[in-house]
């Protein structure tokens, strides 16, 4: 499981039926359904439980992440951390092949760029924001009108505070929160097994289980060059779970459609899906035949592959529940129940009787954009990346901020303008076969004759137009970036630099592009899907969640078994499990799958040492998906007992409904983590300092 | 006999997959499996295989010591190993090892049998046809030829001789048996590790069933020196090796025809499939109102669920569009080759539709022959069995119905005189569900309904019938059946009372689909048979007849229902991991399923984990095959054939080479097991020469 999904589309939305089933629900903090936990458990959170879950959680890019140690540990999945890890690699040391232990804090490596965010406070302020928009306004100035109040109340909060202070939409627009981070810079990567241990099984065991991945890194928080005391962190269990056990997840689910129209859901399953699922085929297929150049090729794009090969999986799983006719009938009727209510209640009519058919037709317009949306851009070339946002930043950054492009924001500018200045590793090779790709891609897609087509090319083949503009261009190099940065809106303008052309080209393009997407499209659903959960409140009060939206939430269940392949799958697996599927597969001498089941070195070596009966994963009912990658798992003492890194095949199409007789999130076991560090790893002072003996 | 041009064939022949068929051992695609995998059998190796394989009751085994040890599955020698435990030893819990030949256990009744040698007879029996014979006197001439050839056999042999019906009358052998009669139990382990997940993980894999039992065939009360034995393979194999598995597959439905296949898809599984789920969901009703309900209803939960499992994995190969495109293609191919030659024309040219509109009678008389059966009911089924047996003894033989008939009373009888016990909130619980079921897809004013029901509510009718009934005795139904028509017609035993309710309704449909349905599959069937074999000879394998046959395919993976590859092999770990991961013997989850008997965790330390104990490969088996040997290239034995994957039931109509995959225990796994922790490193020596 991976991280938000790669584009946010364009498509959330309004909330179904009421009656939500036992373990169900991704819940916001301020909203958590403790009477039904306890009647079930016998036991609910309180206060001072629930502020120490929340403030020894954080939030990785992309995942999530806890305090485990009293000196700043934060603990998270390896592939969290694996971008970060690799971002401290090199061609010589390769931490996420081989592994990364610091004998010392000095060894600890600084990671450039890493920033992690502790939520501190939350405030509704859906009702201020209500006050800014007077009622009958038209739907495309209601929009900017709320961004621009929206701007303002988190700029107040910004400078009071000295948090980082992000706006948060729930309930497609139902509720607007900010949420108010700490943010911390000085991260430092401290332990990472190898990669081959913690994605044992690869892309074949994905999103399965029985599992057997030791998917966990440690990196330590400083500030002021010190390791960080957090306030509150997880204690680790001392005593571990069994199978029935209560457990508690918090963390950062990226994004959930469940409260999408029928109709948003039928053009994903029809129209969008596909679409996307082709267009990630294509760019895998793309990375795999430079990945096979050579062996520094393949160690550069191995990341990003696993990547798409994981967004391929989830995606087909997520499809997958579209196809369940018994659940879109479910969702179907929830839908036919609420328009029910709305028609018999004239106020309500009034506001959110059209909003379906409304949606319906702002679908269309996307779908028939869609094909531009995804191919007017980039290209694939992370220097044309940088030469747009120099373009844009600098014709931006002398409006006034509420007219910019709101990631040019006066709250997000600063963090924009940063992003620019970070070094991070560039192969030109990669760049340029990249770049080559993407622009036949779209060549390709769209036809020789668009615009966009002829502007970037200029009647001259893809792979030459991709190597001048690469070869020639200055912007990999962040300090050229931050010169032209510096030198501002002329600076911008009297660059010579191949790729800053390219990007002069392509700014008015996307720019009109995304108005189109704005007005026609994302204004519209923005609004109507507004009315929609309105017309859910007063139909059915809050006695739900809202969608996910990649902040903070508690999810909860026990660990359980589930019913697939033919029979019941076990609840744990244990050492022994993972050593069965590795002689089960011939070992590392067999290699089967391109190696999904070997094992390094390291395992196979210490393998005597092992106790094989300790468990080493579990599955438990839990409500998750992309983003809670990381997530803390806790007991009811507060306690780690497990780390969240995938979810079943089963729990993918929970990403439109959740089916809880199968869908099961997917933990190591914290017992696993520690007797690994102790056993393989021979990394006593880690243990000791987890474990606080 | 006539055959088309080789031209003719090449265009038509369907495209049999790489591994497909279970080949009878006149007729192995020798050229075919050397041109695919560089092997190359002999007749020599051949025939050792054919002598080295027995027939179990309903199973298979084989040779595997020269001193006549057969090694078969646990769960095929079970009912063998029950009959000879006592009160005070349990030797299915408890497992069982001979220390040494004076105590190895004589099975009364237990009979094998070897495949000696297979006599082709098609000539002969089709001799006793003459020309302008009607099909009905040819089909009773061809019969007493067989017999009167199968008398003269024997008495020429000594052999026990059995006719053989292959390609649906192309083909008439008889093949001749040699009978062994004194077998002796030598080792079996506990059911709980033979079992091992217990129903939940039956028809799936990855697996750790330690599923075999050892016996010793005798013959004047000295060990049987058997002409051909499979050796034990010190080696065992490795992923990607090609096997190959001798046995008797009970039965396919290859040749049905697309309608008939349609049919089963579309309606028949369907409503099958639905019909267990409400049965299931009345008894999860039942199982809810008390521990003890729950421990009453758990074997036929289990029992629903496994049809369950077994229905929809054939469901999944006949929904896959792959499967039945290609069973309409060989079909449209087939139609035209008939079509072009007169005389197949005029004889099977209308037999493809006589079979779609027999399909149609089919189901239109599917839900009164379902809901008039007694279906679980043990009761009921007890009840109209004697209700009938009055009356159908008194018949000639012909005129019973079959399960009365000389052949088949006496196993009739032996149903209805089990000790077996029956749970009475189970079968009530199972009849008011099924009453209901007719009533609600049949309607209230259906007359079956009506009788049953006389106005009152299926459950007080099933209530009424089960607590007044006391033929849950079996002495009570023995002193009824002996009672004759006299007891019969003056019980007054509810459940006696409603199954002469349902007694004309069953026999009425019964009688329908007889004439209606099974006998034009039978006729028309045939003749579709009669072309194909005409056609394509014997490029095609023949349908399982429970005979001797060869299958072939490596050892391979296939994409399994967690969302992954299957791995090849289980290990001795991986057993600890699955006993552990439901959290051992304490918690004992799912009524112990993944339970283990207490030497296995004791001597668990002394076990290579490595070692590989079951396997998958890509064998075409279907049920009978339970038990085969699975061989090497070399004859070796390698593994005992125990299951296949539910993924490949599909395989009983069109085999699918992406699902169908046979699970075997790993000989490796046999020999750790009886060194390690049965005690019998005797047998390891005589198994292994070591």
């Amino acid at each position: 499981m991976r991280s938000r999904s790669l584009v946010l589309s364009l498509l959330a939305l309004a909330s179904a039926g009421s009656s939500l089933r036992a373990e169900e629900g991704m819940w916001t903090f301020d909203n958590l359904p403790t009477k039904k936990i306890s009647e079930k458990f016998g036991w609910a959170p309180d206060q001072a439980w629930l502020d120490h879950v929340r403030l020894s959680s954080l939030r990785f890019p992309g995942g999530s992440g806890s305090f485990v140690s009293q000196e700043g540990l934060v603990l998270t999945n390896h592939h969290v951390g694996r971008g970060w890890i690799q971002r401290v690699s090199s061609k010589e040391a390769d931490y996420v092949k081989n592994g990364f232990a610091a004998a010392t804090r000095e060894q600890e490596i600084k990671v450039p760029g890493l920033e992690l965010m502790t939520l501190m406070a939350m405030e509704d302020i859906t009702a201020r924001l209500n006050k800014a928009v007077k009622p009958g306004t038209p739907d495309k100035e209601a929009l900017k009108a709320r961004e621009t109040e929206i701007e303002k109340i988190k700029k107040e909060m910004q400078e009071k505070s000295g948090l980082t202070c992000e706006h948060v939409t729930l309930y497609q627009g139902g509720e607007h929160w900010i949420y108010s981070y700490k943010k911390h810079t000085d991260v430092r990567l401290v332990f990472a097994p190898e990669q081959q241990i913690a994605f044992f099984g690869g892309d074949p065991d994905n999103f399965t289980f029985p599992r057997h991945n030791l998917d966990f890194s440690i990196f330590r928080v400083y500030e002021n060059g010190k390791p960080y005391q957090p306030k509150e962190f997880l204690k680790w269990t001392g005593t571990g779970l069994k199978a029935g056990d209560l457990t508690f997840v918090t963390g950062h689910p990226g994004r959930t459609n469940r409260q999408d129209t029928l109709a948003q859901m039928k053009n994903s399953a029809d129209f969008a899906i596909p679409m996307r699922l082709k267009a990630m085929e294509r760019r895998k297929a793309a990375m795999v035949e430079y990945a096979k150049l050579s062996p520094e090729a393949s160690r550069q794009v191995n990341t990003q592959i696993f990547g798409i090969e994981n967004g391929i999986k989830a995606t087909t799983g997520y499809w997958s529940g579209l196809k369940d006719m018994e659940a879109m009938a479910r969702i179907e009727a929830a839908e036919k129940d609420l328009r029910a209510k709305v028609a018999k209640d004239a106020a309500l009519t009034a506001s959110t009787g059209q909003s379906w058919a409304k949606i319906e037709q702002a679908t269309k317009v996307a779908k028939g954009l869609a094909k531009e949306s995804q191919n007017v851009g980039t290209a694939g070339s992370t220097l044309l990346g940088y030469a747009m946002a120099l373009v844009r930043i600098t014709a931006e950054e002398d409006k006034p901020s509420e007219k910019r492009l709101p990631e040019y924001s006066d709250a997000n500018l600063k963090t924009a303008k940063a992003r620019l200045g970070i070094p991070s590793p560039y192969y030109k090779e990669q760049e340029i076969f990249m770049f080559t790709k993407g622009l036949e891609e779209s060549a390709r897609e769209l036809g020789a004759q668009h615009p966009y087509v002829k502007a970037m090319l200029g009647g001259k083949p893809a792979a030459e137009v991709a190597k001048a503009a690469v070869e020639s261009s200055k912007l990999s190099d962040p300090e050229a970036r931050k010169a032209l940065l510096a030198g501002g809106k002329k600076a911008v303008a009297d660059s010579q630099d191949p790729m800053i052309a390219l990007a002069k080209k392509l700014d008015p393009m996307t720019r009109s592009l995304r108005k189109k997407q704005e007005e026609q499209v994302q204004s519209v659903i923005t609004e109507h899907s507004t009315r929609i959960a309105k017309a859910r409140f007063a139909a059915y009060g809050k006695n739900t969640y809202p969608d996910a939206t990649f902040t903070l939430r508690l999810s909860y269940g026990a660990v359980a078994e589930y019913k697939a392949n033919g029979t019941l799958i076990q609840p744990f697996t244990t050492f022994g499990g993972l050593f069965d599927r590795y002689d089960s597969w011939g070992g590392n001498a067999a290699k089967a799958h391109e190696g999904a089941w070997t094992l390094p070195q390291s395992w196979i070596d210490k393998r005597g040492t092992l106790d094989a009966s300790l468990p080493f994963n579990f599955a438990h009912k839990v409500d998750i998906i992309g983003g809670n990658s990381g997530s803390p798992v806790i007991d009811r003492k507060g306690e780690l007992v497990g780390l969240i890194f995938d979810g079943n095949i089963e729990s993918l199409p929970g990403n439109y409904f959740y089916d809880e007789a199968v869908n099961r999130g997917v933990s190591v076991d914290a017992r696993a983590i520690v007797h690994a560090l102790d056993k393989v790893y021979g990394a006593t002072g880690l243990v000791a300092e987890l474990t606080r003996k | 006999m006539r055959r088309l041009s080789a031209l003719a064939l090449l265009l038509v022949l369907p495209a049999l997959h790489a591994d497909e068929g279970m080949w009878t051992f006149d007729n192995i695609p020798v050229q075919k499996i050397k041109a695919k995998y560089g092997v190359e059998l002999d007749a020599a190796w051949l025939k050792n295989l054919q002598l080295a394989t027995v027939r179990f009751p309903g199973g298979t085994g084989a040779f595997v010591s020269r001193e006549g040890l057969v090694v078969t599955n646990h769960h095929v020698g079970r009912t063998a190993i029950a009959q000879v435990s006592t009160a005070k030893a349990d030797l299915v819990q408890d497992g069982f090892t001979a220390r040494n030949r004076g105590e190895e256990i004589k099975v009364p009744g237990l009979e094998l049998m070897m495949l000696v040698s297979m006599k082709d007879v098609t000539m002969r029996v089709n001799a006793a046809v003459t020309p302008g014979m009607a099909d009905k006197d040819a089909l009773t001439a061809r019969r007493n030829a067989l017999g009167e050839l199968r008398k003269i056999e024997e008495a020429k042999t000594g052999f026990t001789c059995e006719p053989v019906t292959l390609y649906q009358g192309g083909e008439y052998w008889l093949y001749r048996y040699k009978k062994f009669t004194d077998i002796r139990l030598v080792a079996a382990p506990e059911l709980q590790v033979a079992a091992f997940g217990g129903d939940p993980d039956n028809y799936t894999y990855p697996r750790w069933n330690l599923d075999f039992a050892l016996f010793r065939v005798y013959e004047n009360g000295q060990p049987y020196q058997p002409e051909a034995i499979l050796p034990f393979s010190p080696k065992g194999l490795a992923m990607g090796e090609l096997t190959f598995i001798s046995g008797h597959p009970g039965t396919t439905f290859r040749q049905q025809t697309h309608a008939q296949m349609v049919y089963a898809r579309d309606i028949g599984i369907p409503f099958q499939l639905k019909s267990l789920t409400r049965q299931k969901a009345a008894l999860q009703a039942l199982s809810a109102t008390s521990p003890e309900a729950r421990r009453l209803a758990a074997d036929a939960i289990y029992g629903i669920e496994n049809g369950y499992k077994r229905l929809s994995g054939q469901l999944l190969g006949l929904a896959k569009a792959e499967n039945l495109k290609q069973v309409a293609e060989a079909e449209a191919a087939l139609k035209a080759t008939v079509a072009k030659d007169a005389t197949l024309q005029s004889r099977v040219g209308e037999s493809w539709d006589r079979v779609a509109q027999a399909v149609a009678r089919q189901q239109a008389l599917l839900k009164v022959a379902t809901f008039t059966g007694t279906g679980r009911v043990a009761l009921l089924g007890h009840a109209l069995t004697l209700v009938r047996l009055a009356d159908e003894e008194l018949k000639p033989s012909a005129a019973r119905l079959t399960e009365f008939s000389e052949g088949n009373l006496k196993a009739t009888k032996a149903r209805l005189h089990t000790p077996r016990p029956v749970q009475k909130p189970v079968d009530a619980t199972l009849l008011a569900a099924s009453l209901q079921e007719a009533k609600d897809e049949l309607g209230a004013a259906h007359p079956f309904v009506q009788a049953m029901l006389g106005g009152r509510s299926p459950e007080a009718v099933a209530k009424g019938a089960v607590e007044g009934t006391r033929l849950e005795d079996p002495a009570v139904r023995k002193q009824l059946a002996e009672g004759g028509k006299a007891a019969l017609d003056s019980s007054t035993d509810p459940m006696i009372v409603l199954a002469k309710q349902l007694d004309p309704f069953n026999r009425a449909v019964r009688k329908q689909m007889e004439d209606e349905v099974t006998s034009v599959f039978s006729e028309h069937g045939g003749r579709i048979a009669e072309a194909r074999f005409k056609t394509f000879g014997k490029a095609l394998y023949p349908d399982a007849t429970f005979t001797l046959r060869l299958g072939f395919g490596p050892v391979t993976t296939y994409a399994n229902g967690t969302g992954t590859k299957a791995q090849p092999f289980t290990t001795f770990m991986g057993l600890y991991d699955r006993h552990l991961g439901w959290g051992g013997n304490a918690a004992a989850a799912e009524d112990g399923a993944w339970t283990l008997p207490q030497r296995w965790l004791k001597r668990q330390s002394k076990l290579d984990l490595t070692t590989p104990f079951n396997f998958i490969y890509a064998c075409d088996t279907v049920g009978g095959n339970s038990g085969s040997p699975v061989v090497n290239a070399k004859g070796e034995f390698v593994g005992i054939n125990f299951d296949s994957v539910y993924e490949g039931q599909g395989g009983y109509y069109v085999y699918d080479a992406d699902t169908k995959r046979a699970v075997a225990t790993d000989v490796r796994a046999i020999l750790e097991s009886l060194r390690k922790i049965m005690d019998a490193k005797h047998l390891v020596t005589e198994l292994t020469g070591k």
